[in-house]
């Protein structure tokens, strides 16, 4: 073996990847070439060096605190995000629950009076706070998708987007149905219906907890 | 000494559980133990100990946000390792493509084999181009294959062999082994 073939392959000698005879073969030149025997003495030392550089340094600071406030703020974020999601389920449950109890109420006759009245009065006034406090979530929420819209994963937003949906659409069928047919005696059930749709909105917290960000 | 090794383990095992539950405590636990290596990493890899600061926090970020995808399969610091180098690589190849449209010149490197410019190794390693200090550091000094340096860095098996081969080059002709 010439001294220019046994140079080019020190590297895959001393990494263990020449094949067949010819580690043999690099060997024996080694053994009575100097010359050749000198650069891989130089390539063996250098190895050794690299290996035995230490694995540990220390930074000029403790990092630890700004790696705890990224952590946090991260965290943060998931938070908000999935309480302006349970914001809204629990808006919309609040609604179908008031639907369902006024739907439960019995007719009253105008010799009643309006003190007979007054709870499915007050039912509609939380329904009516429910949905303020649901259109603002939503808009909050809205808000901050658009000014950031990297800060969610695609999925995140397309459970947040299909969440919201729902929500939607259980307002305007609770809506429909206080309004035009009070006393339908099928509305309970309707609404028990809704109900169980509503419940599954919750499933946005099991969708944000496993977004991975 | 094997049964520290063990406890260590097993101490380790522990704060990983705990971490991935969500237990920032456990995941410092994890910190303290392995950022001296990550950082070491991250240094010899970027020769400049302001951006190894900045990754060493960004290679934990990640590993906090990814917790949920190691599966103990491997050791918690070769997955570790791998998120630095990762995010390393991120860098690295963020850096080739913007030298690459910038044309800017290259990295300054030690080409020279005067004695009066031999150095110990760490500052010659830290000379080296920024691509062979990356495949020589990986390599040799952190003991990857070329299939997986090649992986982490978006490059070729073929280039990250010659990187190799470059550097060692370079290193041998400044270094007083």
């Amino acid at each position: 073996m010439k001294c220019e073939t046994t140079l080019s392959m020190l590297d895959d000698y001393f990494d263990n990847r020449l094949t067949g005879n010819e580690p043999a073969q690099v060997a024996r030149h080694l053994a009575g070439c100097p010359k050749c025997a000198r650069e891989a003495d130089s390539l063996r030392a250098l190895l050794r060096a690299a290996r035995e550089l230490p694995h540990d340094a220390a930074p000029s600071r403790d990092l630890w605190p700004e790696v705890r406030d990224k952590i946090d703020r991260g965290g943060r974020a998931r938070l908000r995000a999935w309480r302006w999601g349970a914001a809204m389920a629990a808006a919309a449950l609040l609604l179908i629950a008031a639907g369902v109890l006024v739907a439960r109420e019995p007719r009253r006759t105008p010799d009643q009076g309006v003190a007979a009245h007054l709870p499915a009065a007050g039912l509609m006034l939380e329904v009516r706070k429910a949905e303020a406090e649901y259109e603002r979530a939503r808009g909050e929420l809205l808000a901050v998708m658009d000014r950031a819209p990297g800060a969610l994963s695609a999925e995140t937003r397309l459970v947040i987007e299909e969440n919201m949906a729902l929500i939607d659409g259980a307002i305007r069928e609770i809506r429909s149905s206080l309004e035009n047919d009070p006393e339908n005696v099928g509305l309970f059930d309707m609404l028990v219906a809704e109900q169980g749709r509503a419940l599954r909105l919750l499933g946005l917290k099991e969708a944000l907890a496993s977004d991975t960000w | 000494m094997a049964a520290f090794a063990r406890d260590e383990a097993l101490d380790e095992a522990s704060l990983v559980s705990a971490a991935r539950l969500g237990c920032v405590s456990s995941f410092e636990g994890l910190y303290r133990l392995h950022s001296g290596r990550v950082y070491a990493l991250c240094l010899r890899l970027t020769a400049d100990a302001g951006l190894a600061e900045e990754l060493t926090q960004e290679t934990f970020v990640r590993a906090w946000r990814g917790l949920k995808s190691f599966r103990g399969e491997s050791a918690f610091g070769s997955w570790l390792f791998r998120v630095a180098t990762n995010a390393v690589g991120n860098r690295y190849r963020a850096e080739l493509r913007r030298a690459a449209r910038e044309k800017s010149a290259p990295a300054p490197c030690v080409e020279r084999s005067d004695p009066a410019l031999r150095m110990d190794l760490e500052t010659a390693i830290a000379a080296l181009p920024p691509g062979a200090r990356a495949v020589f550091v990986l390599h040799d000094v952190e003991g990857y294959g070329h299939a997986e340096i090649a992986a982490q860095l978006g490059i070729a098996a073929g280039t990250s062999k010659a990187q190799l081969h470059h550097a060692r080059r370079l290193l041998r002709e400044t270094v007083q082994l």
